[in-house]
């Protein structure tokens, strides 16, 4: 089958006045209709900038290069005004911060509305009484009252569940989700988790996951990826992620998890995150923190394994 | 007996929303000890936010009383108040949102030493550089500006400012729940540490059980606006008792597992109409009659361990 999405050496650079940030180095991965992926990985690994490449929602100073093949065009090559057909039509994101990506002088319902309005012209009438369903299928109780709410009068995880219903509304063929779930309770996320199987079930939506949560990733998504210092380390199906994790960076997180009930003490990974101005161009970005390194790690890159059709690793270990 | 640092009384809040209200606080009681941690838990919504701001002495209860230090913090003098709020401080979700964006990471630990007219310039900056060291941001950042620091460490600077002023309690706010497990793990290690050396007392809220077992001694669930259960941290595991406890038991992502088909049925509740009777009736399995029509008061029904249901 075709991919909806293929990613191809992307790499996102931002030219600060204190220097280049190299957040994302050369990223491929392709992503099939109906499939989902998880991005799980260090905080500022270049996991949210990945996507916002995607979504072409990154400030002028960004240089973004690559190819991002979606439904077999180079998004790289629209301009704006093709761009802001795909968004929020075609594809859509649930982002990160809640707050900061709901306006806060609009009513909720409005502003869930507003895609409908502009891309598939809907009445009003209906965009309404598909705005009082969605909210309510997303688990938002007195929608139509809520409806008329702003934002501030909702508490962090509802502001959430809101921004989950604005993304679903127009049915895209492509759903980003940037940390959905993080502050939700487990019943309510095991519900939205949910809530996305089903419409991925009836419309066939691809979708990519950002997540912190491993036990989340592993549960909802056909494939992981790894990330660390702007790379990809590993790339797995999950089976492969959960039965035969090979990256040091993967070993370390799994390691970090608490387990319920389990009264284990957690392991940190030692040292420091990578400091993406400094990063060199050659060598393994974990290298430094990595309690296998070789001398050769930090001196020439990581060589590509690939163990299966499917898992790949970049590390020497395996070579 | 241990020594009480806060107490809770009845509180609650009520927001206008139009013409109603919302009980986003709806009468919560409790007791903390000194040197104890209490994980918080509970759906969106519920109204652990506000209670922190309650307890914090942010916004006016509408009823109730919370007492720290055996001091109301809504009934305080501007001297009291003053002196109050050095001995509670919050840490919230988002450490880039908490942290002031101009300042260096040095100005922004010291912010609070400087409103409290604590020493001077000299033994501020050897105070904080050893505020830096107790949650391991090397000196070399002293200078740097939060969006040069990744979250993990922009929240340990968080920390650090909520440690500055010495205080006996910290709320943290979903501390952790946007930084990846490593930093997560390296930040539950500090507070396990910081309680430890420090004497410290606080209440930790959070989505993540496995999370708020590892920092917490006790743990209370909230579930609109009310507390349904409070016990130690192994009892309350071990032998949930409250419905939504044990349903919120069930829901823990498990690596490996399964998205469970969420047994909880019927629609979540809203503050703006709550249910009448148990605020869980109507996602309830095991619901009676009574539940429906009379709201269950939190008892002690085990040693440390009450529960608000008609079950038992
Ligand atoms: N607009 C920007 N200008 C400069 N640097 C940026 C910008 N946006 C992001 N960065 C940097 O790019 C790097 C990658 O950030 P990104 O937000 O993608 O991390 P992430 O993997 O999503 O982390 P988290 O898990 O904490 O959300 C970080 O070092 C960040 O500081
Ligand atoms: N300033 C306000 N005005 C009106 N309603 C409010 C206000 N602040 C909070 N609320 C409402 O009070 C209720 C409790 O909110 P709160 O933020 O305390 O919940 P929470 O338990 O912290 O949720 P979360 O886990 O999502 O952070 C929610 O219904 C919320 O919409
Ligand atoms: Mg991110
Ligand atoms: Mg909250």
């Amino acid at each position: 089958m075709e991919y909806l999405l293929e990613i191809k050496n992307l790499k996102t650079h931002f030219n600060t006045k204190e220097g280049i940030v190299k957040a994302v180095n050369g990223i491929s991965y392709g992503l099939k209709k109906g499939e989902t992926v998880s991005i799980v990985g260090e905080s500022g690994s270049g996991k949210s900038v990945s996507v916002l490449s995607i979504m072409r929602l990154l400030p002028p100073y960004a240089k973004i290069n690559g190819e991002i093949i979606f439904k077999g065009e180079n998004l790289l090559t629209y301009d704006d005004k093709k761009m802001r057909k795909i968004r929020g039509n075609n594809i859509s994101m649930i982002f990160q911060d809640p707050m900061s990506s709901l306006n806060p002088t609009i009513k909720i319902g409005q502003q869930i509305m507003e895609p409908l309005l502009w891309h598939h012209k809907v009445s009003k009438n209906e965009a309404r009484h598909k705005t009082i369903q969605i909210l309510t299928e997303v688990g938002i109780p007195s929608a139509k009252e809520r409806f008329h709410q702003y934002p501030f009068e909702f508490s962090g995880g509802m502001r959430q569940r809101v921004m989950i219903a604005m993304a679903l509304i127009s049915e895209p063929d492509l759903l980003i989700a940037d940390e959905p779930t993080t502050s939700l309770d487990v019943t309510v996320q095991a519900q939205i988790l949910q809530l996305i199987r089903k419409i991925q079930e009836k419309r066939g939506t691809s979708v990519i996951l950002i997540t912190h949560n491993l036990a989340v990733a592993t549960m909802v998504s056909d494939y992981i990826i790894v990330m660390y210092g702007g790379r990809i380390v590993e790339k797995a199906t999950t089976e492969e992620f959960l039965k035969k994790p090979l990256h040091p960076y993967t070993l370390g997180l799994l390691n970090s998890i608490p387990i319920l009930k389990s009264k284990k003490s957690l392991n940190t990974i030692p040292g420091q995150p990578p400091n993406l101005r400094e990063l060199e161009e050659v060598g393994c970005p974990f290298a430094k923190r990595c309690g296998k390194k070789m001398s050769r790690c930090e001196e020439e890159n990581p060589p590509r394994i690939e163990l299966s059709d499917t898992h790949i690793v970049y590390c020497w270990l395996y070579e | 007996m241990a020594e009480i640092i806060l107490q809770v009384e009845n509180v609650k809040k009520y927001f206008k929303v139009g013409k109603k209200d919302l009980k986003a606080v709806d009468g919560v009681s409790f007791n903390l000890e000194k040197h104890r941690s209490l994980g918080i838990v509970g759906e969106s919504g519920s109204g652990k936010s506000t209670l922190a701001r309650l307890i914090l002495g942010l916004i006016p209860p509408t009823e109730g009383d919370v007492k720290l230090l055996g001091k109301s913090v809504f009934k305080v003098t501007k001297s009291e108040n003053y002196h109050l709020r050095r001995q509670v401080q919050m840490v919230f979700q988002n450490p880039y949102l908490s942290l002031f964006p101009h300042m260096t990471i040095g100005k922004n630990i010291e912010e609070p030493l400087r409103l409290h007219n604590i020493g001077t310039k000299q033994t501020r900056k050897s105070i904080v550089l050893n505020l830096m060291e107790q949650v391991g941001i090397p000196h070399y950042y002293y200078n740097s500006f939060p969006h040069e620091l990744s979250g993990g460490q922009q929240q340990r600077v968080a920390i650090a400012r909520a440690l500055a002023l010495e205080p006996q309690l910290i709320i943290f706010d979903e501390p952790v729940s946007s930084l990846d497990v490593s930093i997560q793990a390296q930040i539950l290690n500090l507070l396990l540490e910081l309680k430890k050396e420090k004497n410290l007392s606080y209440i930790f809220i959070a989505h993540d059980l496995a999370v708020v077992e590892y920092v917490s001694d006790l743990i209370a669930v909230m579930y609109l606006g009310v507390l349904v259960e409070f016990a130690q941290t192994e009892d309350l595991l071990n032998e949930p008792l409250h419905p939504y406890t044990q349903t919120l038991l069930k829901s823990v992502p498990v690596i490996g597992g399964e998205i469970l088909n969420i047994t909880i049925s019927g629609e979540i509740p809203s503050p703006l109409n709550p249910p009448s009777g148990c605020p869980f009736h109507p996602r309830c399995s095991y619901k009676k009659e009574i539940c429906t029509k009379e709201k269950p008061i939190l008892k002690e029904i085990k040693e440390g361990h009450s529960i608000a249901c008609h079950l038992y």
